[in-house]
């Protein structure tokens, strides 16, 4: 059975030799990014982190209304998916005790990383999923966004292909999952396993709706790329 | 096997059925799923979570909403986190290091 399951989405779901779940539905991260944008201004679709920040810059010094992304202020699994990308252990268990360690070195680089781009005014700091955000992406004001396949919307034009970056994850982002227990009752992800929660929750499901048929062809995605 | 599309499936069968892993129209006929099936092969397994995740998220969307109005940084929002989480564990009885 562990065989047919995603090999961090079963360690989830087990401790020692115990099953208490069995994992549904997952939230590896890629970016998902305005191939027009970058087209439009020739600016290379960034490999690295350090070339996502060039790039924000280009992006908004070639148009001071685009901005690469947002970063949602209040959206802390989405925050620990960039950490538990970069290694970063929010907690141990040692011996008998919780050892805590919320800013932990690789943290805080994930920290130092986006508030240069945020003291710089180079990204947006808006609520996801509110109308002001959903606007940004319907206009290209925002280009990326890092996220969960669950956005994936549904759409009928095609366009160009884009091949995945070529710096390729050796530990990718991952925003959440959720599982079903015995009882088949579906948990709220974080209650059962202390999983980030985007991809079950119920505003999560009303993307697809909500993300315009206008993007149809604009969007490509690939994966995310280390430090 | 699966019908419709709002999930990412854990079960590998799944990740390589046609709905999933094939071509999608909106993304200008990218797979997709391919990208994100790769991602999954190599997230960290042993990433652990802690036992009061839902104030730990809490805080930290706290001190983030000041950090990005120039209220601190987010560096002094995960310090701030840092010390409500033990205190927070402390109170509940758990046993905490750092």
């Amino acid at each position: 059975m562990k065989d047919q399951f995603v090999p961090w989405t079963w360690k989830q779901v087990t401790l020692g030799n115990a099953v208490y779940a069995i994992p549904q539905d997952s939230g590896p991260m890629g970016l998902f990014y305005r191939e027009d944008i970058f087209k439009k201004y020739n600016i290379s679709v960034p490999t690295t982190w350090a070339q996502y920040a060039d790039a924000a810059a280009k992006l908004h010094a070639a148009d001071p209304n685009v901005y690469i992304t947002d970063f949602p202020p209040r959206q802390p699994g989405w925050f620990t998916g960039l950490v538990w990308q970069a290694g970063g252990p929010l907690f141990t268990i040692s011996g008998q005790s919780w050892k805590v360690s919320i800013n932990n070195p690789q943290s805080q680089q994930v920290a130092s990383y986006w508030q240069d781009l945020i003291s710089r005014k180079l990204i947006k700091t808006e609520p996801d999923f509110a109308n002001a955000w959903f606007h940004d992406l319907q206009s290209g004001a925002v280009a990326t966004w890092i996220t969960a396949p669950v956005a994936s919307p549904p759409g009928s034009r095609e366009s160009g292909v884009l091949v995945p970056s070529s710096k390729m994850l050796r530990r990718p982002l991952v925003s959440g999952a959720s599982h079903l227990c015995p009882s088949g009752r579906r948990v709220k992800p974080f209650m059962a396993t202390g999983v980030a929660l985007r991809t079950s929750s119920s505003r999560l499901r009303s993307i697809p709706s909500r993300l315009p048929s206008s993007l149809s062809g604009s969007i490509a995605i690939s994966r995310v790329w280390m430090r | 096997m699966i019908k419709g599309n709002n999930l990412y499936p854990a079960y590998q069968p799944a990740l390589n059925s046609p709905l999933v892993s094939g071509p999608q129209a909106f993304f200008g006929n990218q797979a997709i799923g391919q990208v994100f099936k790769d991602t999954s092969a190599h997230v960290n397994v042993n990433f652990q979570w802690g036992p009061s995740m839902e104030q730990v998220y809490n805080d930290i969307g706290d001190q983030f909403a000041n950090a990005v109005i120039g209220r601190g940084t987010l560096s002094d929002g995960l310090n701030a986190v840092q010390q409500s989480t033990v205190t927070y564990l402390q109170k509940q009885g758990f046993s905490v290091t750092t």
